[in-house]
């Protein structure tokens, strides 16, 4: 497993990104727009009263608390990845005596301790703005961080196993755009999905990508039963074993298949 | 003396897509899409002992590169086999990939946005080096390669010869038994190659590592390596000593002389009796080439002949002798 190298590589990664934390900053900004601009929209649609069970300051809530969790699940290393498989540079990485998903796990927390605070501090400023009555539940805090954790692995994992596609296809870059567009339209950031007519609905629920940014938003607000709550856990439970094991898989096929471009 | 790296009839043969120049071409291949099969390598076997440094040499496209990815663990070869301190390279088990340190001239394990000492760090903790080991090679390295001054500067600032001191240290800094260096000098000054040089026969003698090395500045491989594996169209077409392939393709001397006034003419050396072939003139400067076997008495003549200022006699540069196997295509 060589922990203390994957560890290494976080620090390695840190390092790096604490140099350049005005890019990710930037970037960070960049990635609040939609969910922000979707904020002022239902806040202003619900100001006459309650839209699918939310009240205007359920809105401002979801989407300041979408803000984050969107941050903290998003992934930026499949990109990367992909780039790194078609143009040869992953032959270093391939090279260390670390499994090859450590380069990409060490650099998601890097990003992650770099952005996050930041992100947290431009989202509790819109709050104070947005004057929002805190409405969250003590306990619902525990279910929501756990969610969240499972949330991070899921996402991280579907774009990673995406990436690796990139050892047989120069396409995997536009399949990569489709997982982020599907990304946007199911995991809740356009609407809740309590909003959504009900076959997507009921679509959305099966999918990973609820999973990914509005499962842990849901259950941090307390819009969830407890039977909601554990049929989720199970729905995420069933896509991370599958995508872990398609991850194996993908990384051993796809090392035999490398062919080194370019020296 | 073991065998540390043995490979039998390793082959390795590419699938690459081609189409024909043109828009209908390009349309054609969305459905139709063609491959090309590209053999790089042809069965290719040889042993090498613990502790020898090889030259891997031959034209560019020979191989070699990719012979040397199959033997770090890089690439998966179509069929063959090789045994490389016990494992399969292409297994790439953590054990192997320990043993091992590929640096490639045209590749980098810096970390662009990091300190060269961070990034010496990091690899200390991915290869597991104890810290009072990594205080020593640390300071062994800064002597060697002048490193210290390099430490604190982030690798997107430095030079392209300083990258690649740099990215040495991190190859040796856990201190590998088999060492796989592809175009090591690669950017480095006259002064650099030559301590380089020095440091990695040094090393070789120290720890008793494998060196296999393709560089295309023929010095290195002269100076390190007695034995060289020559490669050409993907075969291996010589397996021995330098000198030997040297006296294979080039059978002759040069003899360089500059004389006093005398005028020499190649009509003149035959008409003397002088088995030599005049190849270049400037001045009063002549160089002749000679069967190695006529080289005594050819210089006896020229001695008693001419009134000679300067004579030397020296095997053909080892460069004309890579170039004539290169352009002919093979030992012949």
């Amino acid at each position: 497993m060589n922990l203390r190298g994957g560890l290494a590589l976080i620090r390695g990664q840190l390092f790096g990104y604490l140099s350049e934390k005005g890019f990710f900053w930037t970037l960070a900004l960049g990635w609040m727009t939609a969910p922000v601009i979707y904020l002022l929209v239902w806040q202003a649609a619900a100001a006459g009263g309650v839209i699918g069970g939310y009240d205007r300051n359920d809105f401002i809530l979801y989407y300041l608390c979408l803000i984050v969790v969107n941050q903290a699940t998003y992934p930026t290393t499949h990109w990367t990845t992909a780039e790194h498989i078609h143009n040869g540079t992953i032959s270093a990485e391939l090279l260390r005596p670390v499994p090859l998903i450590y380069n990409a796990l060490g650099t998601e927390f890097a990003v992650k301790i770099v952005c996050l605070p930041f992100v947290t501090a431009v989202v509790t400023l819109f709050g104070f703005g947005f004057q929002v009555k805190l409405t969250i539940a003590a306990d619902s805090l525990g279910l929501a961080a756990a969610a969240l954790l499972l949330a991070m692995l899921l996402r991280f994992l579907l774009a990673y196993a995406i990436s690796l596609l990139a050892f047989w296809t120069q396409q995997s870059n536009a399949l990569l755009q489709v997982n982020d567009t599907l990304v946007f339209l199911l995991a809740g950031q356009v609407a809740p999905l309590a909003l959504f007519p009900p076959g997507l609905q009921k679509l959305a629920m099966q999918l990973p990508y609820r999973y990914m940014a509005s499962f842990p938003v849901e259950a941090v607000l307390g819009k969830l039963s407890m039977a909601e709550i554990r049929s989720g856990f199970a729905v995420m439970a069933g896509w991370i074993l599958l995508l872990a094991i398609l991850t194996y898989v993908l990384t051993n096929k796809g090392t035999r298949k490398y062919s080194a471009t370019g020296g | 003396m073991s065998v540390h790296i043995a490979a039998d009839g390793l082959t390795k043969t590419y699938r690459v897509p081609v189409r024909e120049a043109g828009l209908g071409a390009a349309v054609r291949s969305l459905f139709r899409p063609r491959f090309d099969e590209v053999q790089a390598v042809r069965d290719v076997s040889f042993q090498i002992e613990r502790g020898e440094m090889v030259g891997f040499i031959g034209p560019n496209g020979a191989g070699k590169t990719t012979t040397l990815k199959m033997l770090s663990g890089l690439l998966y070869p179509t069929s063959g086999s090789v045994d490389a301190a016990g494992h399969t390279p292409w297994k790439r088990k953590t054990q192997y990939l320990s043993k091992i340190s590929m640096l490639m001239g045209n590749r980098s394990q810096l970390q662009w946005n990091n300190t060269v000492y961070d990034t010496l760090y990091i690899f200390k903790e991915i290869y597991g080096v104890p810290s009072d080991v990594f205080k020593r090679h640390l300071a062994e390295l800064c002597d060697l390669l002048d490193l210290a001054k390099l430490l604190p500067k982030r690798s997107r600032n430095l030079s392209l010869g300083e990258r690649s001191k740099c990215e040495f240290a991190l190859a040796l800094l856990h201190q590998p038994e088999i060492l796989y260096l592809d175009e090591p000098t690669l950017g480095m000054d006259v002064t650099m190659q030559l301590r380089l040089r020095e440091y990695i026969r040094e090393y070789n003698r120290r720890f008793g590592a494998t060196v296999i090395l393709t560089s295309h500045y023929m010095s290195d491989v002269t100076s390190l390596c007695g034995r060289v594996l020559l490669i050409n169209g993907g075969e291996l077409v010589y397996d021995g000593k330098l000198a030997k392939l040297q006296e294979m393709i080039t059978p002759f001397k040069i003899v360089k002389l500059t004389l006093d006034q005398a005028e020499l003419t190649q009509e003149e050396l035959v008409s003397q009796g002088i088995e030599a072939e005049l190849t270049e003139r400037k001045d009063n400067e002549y160089m002749l080439r000679v069967k190695k076997q006529d080289a005594v008495t050819a210089s006896g003549l020229l001695m008693s002949l001419y009134n000679i200022v300067d004579f030397s006699i020296a095997d053909p540069p080892m460069e004309a002798v890579i170039d004539k196997i290169y352009t002919e295509g093979g030992l012949g």
